[in-house]
């Protein structure tokens, strides 16, 4: 009922623009309907382009390796491989449950991938030769402990 | 051509799935949504609808299918009832976060303890701040169009987030009422079909769902929560879209009744709307200014919407058809958000809440009455004694 009034009253307003003048000198023009509570309310949120995650965390898929999402700073400590000792068995290979020992065929050694490994030592207990042992990451100037930002 | 026929809430989304042309459907049996499921079913096999149907072996596979099937970039629909909806749970945040626009329809069941079928929205609002969309239908026409919607904003460039459509079990779910369904043009007009911006593919490739780092994830939360301040605007220009097309006058966020001259207001969600109007009229003809407000979605929230409809009333009833044991208000959900709702407002009315509709029980008409005898005396005494009223179970019945 009152937006219908309003709307009458807008009309006849509009007709005479000279009574509409006159009358507003007397009478305070109709009231916009109160806006209680404005869109706004939330602000808005923008994260910074350096910090800004893929849309869903979907990238391209790696070739070899996940490079935007290195997974290994929560390690406390890493394998250490004896060479001398390793008889190229490839026992940690399957062992290990993120794939990070690699054959490297030309230096024919065992690899290691930092990026990669949590120092869960299951290579460590599984190794037949006992040419792994563990170390603490701090004992290492690299070490993710040390790191002050994730990568 | 449109046609009229006499659905249940369970028929009603099937259709709805069926005019979506969902690609890849995952069942799992669990009553009272199964109906869904059964005419889905019959549908694929008499070749009315062109999908995939799957069988999960649980509440939690359907959900991964369907999420498999929306990364492959389908547009994938599942479903389920009480127990079945939180079992799903560890799925729901990757889904949102991932960004699947899959649909699932919940038709509301009590949760255990043993067995009580009843409808009860506890088991979907328990899963509501898991980054999907959110709301419920009053009518198996509402259920059949905000099928609809709910894909249509879901799978919005900007949004891409999965959607729960929910509707009151047995109430909703199993009674018939018309639908009109419409021609398959005016649906392809308004949902054009999936288009998946990173779908998993052979020629393509991409990671979904990789690890990240810590420090990723608060960028992270942020960004999908900025993703809920997009919302409304899609959510208004999708039922816009809707309503021109369909003929229909649905307001984007909220149904409201008599609130013209309204005093006081009943918050209601979901079918027992259809009780609280009813009420409404009779109290109208005792002489009360009482309305109706029902929002139609949870989430996003519709703050401002539910702000301003209620910004003139004296005392707002919280109609609560789920729980929440130990919470601020020792009762339902719906109360927290409302009250947070209205507490920027100049004058910001009372409200209390009731807890009816619990374990399948109907809310009757004289609970309405009661009610609005409760919110009248709170105006005359302008006080709120309790918080929370649980209909049938209070030591002292006022009157």
């Amino acid at each position: 009922m009152e937006t219908k009034k309003q709307k009458t009253k807008g009309k006849s307003q509009r007709k005479n623009v000279k009574t509409k003048a006159r009358k507003q000198a007397s009478k305070p023009a109709p009231k916009p309907r109160q806006v209680v509570m404005p869109e706004d309310i939330y602000g808005s949120i923008s994260v910074p382009e350096d910090r800004a995650v893929p849309f869903g965390a979907i990238t391209p898929a790696p070739v070899r390796q996940q490079e935007l999402f290195i997974t290994s700073n929560w390690r406390i400590v890493r394998p250490v491989i004896d060479h001398e000792k390793c008889t190229r068995c490839l026992t940690c290979y399957i062992a290990c449950p993120d794939a990070c020992w690699s054959f490297n065929e030309k230096e024919e050694k065992m690899e290691w991938n930092w990026k990669f490994c949590k120092g869960c030592q299951v290579c460590i207990h599984e190794c037949p030769a006992d040419a792994l042992k563990a170390v603490p990451e701090l004992d290492f100037e690299d070490g993710v402990v040390r790191l002050e930002k994730p990568f | 051509m449109a046609q009229e026929k006499m659905l249940s809430g369970c028929a009603a989304a099937a259709q709805g799935a069926k005019y979506a042309e969902v690609e890849v459907i995952c069942s799992f049996p669990i009553r009272p949504y199964t109906a869904i499921m059964m005419e889905l079913a019959r549908m694929v096999a008499n070749g009315e609808l062109d999908a995939e149907f799957l069988h999960g072996e649980g509440e939690h596979a359907q959900v991964s299918v369907t999420l498999g099937a929306s990364a492959a970039g389908a547009r994938a629909y599942t479903g389920s009832s009480g127990v079945g909806v939180t079992y799903a749970f560890e799925v729901y945040s990757p889904a949102a976060g991932g960004r699947y626009p899959l649909q699932m329809a919940i038709a509301d069941r009590t949760l255990d303890p043993p067995g009580d079928f009843g409808s009860e929205h506890t088991d979907a609002m328990s899963a509501r701040d898991q980054g999907w969309l959110m709301g419920w239908a009053a009518t198996p026409q509402e259920v059949f169009d905000n099928t609809l919607i709910n894909y249509r904003v879901g799978e919005d460039p900007e949004v891409m987030l999965p959607q729960f459509v929910c509707q009151d079990g047995y109430f909703l779910s199993h009674i018939p009422d018309k639908v009109i369904l419409p021609d398959m043009s005016q649906v392809r007009e308004f949902l054009p079909p999936y288009s998946a911006p990173h779908p998993l593919s052979p020629t393509c490739p991409v990671s979904h769902g990789p690890q990240i780092r810590p420090d990723q994830g608060a960028p992270m939360d942020a960004q999908r929560a900025g993703t809920f301040l997009v919302v409304p605007k899609v959510i208004k220009k999708a039922t816009n879209d809707f309503n021109r097309i369909f003929g229909r006058k649905y307001d984007p966020f909220l149904e409201t009744y008599k609130m013209e001259d309204a005093q006081y207001a009943f918050f209601v969600q979901g079918a027992h709307a259809n009780t609280c109007k009813n009420a409404i009229n009779h109290l109208r003809k005792q002489g009360l200014k009482i309305g109706m407000v029902r929002p139609r979605w949870i989430r996003p929230w519709p703050t401002v919407q539910i702000a301003q409809a209620l910004s003139k009333v004296q005392a707002v009833a919280s109609v609560e058809t789920s729980t929440s044991y130990g919470g601020a208000m020792r009762g339902g959900n719906l109360i927290h958000e409302l009250r947070a709702t209205l507490y920027d407002l100049p004058k910001r009315p009372m409200v209390t809440s009731f807890m009816a509709g619990l374990g399948g029980d109907v809310v009757l008409l004289e609970d309405f009455h009661y009610m609005a005898k409760i919110l009248q005396k709170m105006v005359k005494e302008k006080k709120t004694r309790k918080v929370v009223y649980w209909i049938g179970f209070e030591e002292e019945k006022e009157d």
